[in-house]
């Protein structure tokens, strides 16, 4: 199927900045510290390009993705290496030995910060969406649509194509493209290596789409 | 950080074939995604095919994106570099995986179950054996084919490669 949906990534840019800023807020709160997570890029891509997202195909990534449902659905990735992983770790458990191995204690860490992450996102798009029916932004899509996690984060440690496969083809395996959104995170003015996907099952955007026109 | 060698061979990026004779080495790196290597002994002459859903659903030009059109396309490639000599092939199959629990949310098959079936049956219609699986589970895999053996190796993020 091949759609074109620059009108829907460009809807979804100032929803996106408004989520980002709140989840920030929370992570802050969370971690203690002053943590900014910045909407850089709403890309539309060919699945075969976005696969590089992660870096290059053998370079070995972390991943706690969970996915999402609410006006659309689709997917959350907090993508990290091993050093920036251990950096939130440590910031977390106030460290001072800086973590070198994922144990129980890590990856549960990293699986509650991608949860408040998600939630306060999936939050601020709830108090977002105009009123059932309306033909607003492709937040509503038409339904009274409640914002909420569909399952528990998961943790994946692996080659960073294999992750960033899996995760197109769970998302959008009867499209073409795909829409993507890239943050830049900054731990105290500080720029890390974290970084967050967003990604709406094509389906339902095309879906938002014909409700929207 | 791991850089791959260039010894490691060609990669062989998501939705693509690449054909290759010997010598040389053809990699890709799979997921819920099936690679397809075929190869022809004699002319020590390899394919490789990164399948990403299991059919096509009307004409398309991403021929290695599909498991129906990959395979057949792969062999349209290996016949032109053999130039006139008939091919004799066998296959060997790797990935098909399921890496997040929650993309089965039901009882119907995963992405990756689908691509494997899809993938066996279209070499099936082609009648070209399948010598080796390394199938299923939940993690990611690198895939390495040798034009010059035909071997299959499999790397697994913490396990130590397997030869098939």
């Amino acid at each position: 199927m091949n759609t074109d949906l620059t009108e829907q990534t460009d809807q979804l840019s100032p929803y996106l900045h408004r989520g980002f800023h709140e989840a920030s807020m929370a992570l802050s709160k969370w971690l203690d510290r002053r943590l900014v997570v910045v909407l850089e890029q709403v890309q539309l891509l060919r699945l075969e390009s976005a696969i590089e997202t992660l870096g290059p195909a053998d370079e070995i990534q972390c991943a706690c993705c969970m996915r999402f449902t609410g006006g659309f659905t689709g997917q959350l990735a907090l993508a990290f290496d091993d050093t920036s992983g251990w950096e939130l770790c440590d910031i977390l458990f106030h460290r001072e030995h800086p973590s070198t191995e994922w144990g129980e204690l890590e990856i549960s860490a990293l699986l509650e910060t991608t949860n408040i992450l998600g939630c306060s996102l999936l939050n601020s798009f709830s108090l977002a969406s105009p009123p059932a029916g309306s033909i607003g932004p492709m937040l509503a899509s038409g339904v009274d649509a409640t914002w909420m996690p569909t399952s528990p984060p998961v943790f994946v440690r692996d080659f960073a194509a294999s992750i960033m496969e899996s995760i197109l083809v769970n998302q959008g395996s009867t499209m073409e493209s795909v829409i993507l959104a890239k943050t830049k995170w900054e731990v105290e003015s500080r720029t890390t290596h974290l970084q967050l996907l967003l990604l709406p099952d094509g389906t339902n955007l095309v879906g938002a789409a014909r409700v929207a026109n | 950080m791991s850089r791959v060698p260039e010894s490691e061979g060609q990669l062989i990026k998501m939705a693509e074939i690449g054909v290759l004779q010997s010598p040389g080495k053809l990699r890709t790196l799979l997921g819920s995604c099936v690679g397809v290597a075929l190869f022809d002994k004699r002319l020590k002459l390899i394919g490789l095919a990164h399948v990403v859903m299991p059919c096509s659903t009307g004409p398309t030009t991403s021929h290695g994106k599909y498991a129906d059109t990959a395979i057949p396309e792969m062999i349209r490639r290996m016949n032109a570099m053999a130039s006139g000599s008939k091919l004799s092939l066998t296959a060997k199959i790797a990935g098909g995986a399921n890496m997040f629990s929650y993309a089965t949310p039901n009882s119907t098959a995963t992405i990756g179950e689908q691509n494997i079936l899809a993938v066996e049956q279209s070499l099936a219609k082609e009648q070209i054996p399948v010598l080796g699986r390394h199938l299923g589970g939940n993690f990611g895999r690198r895939m390495v084919v040798d034009a010059e053996t035909g071997t299959a190796q499999i790397h697994i993020v913490g396990q130590s490669p397997v030869l098939f």
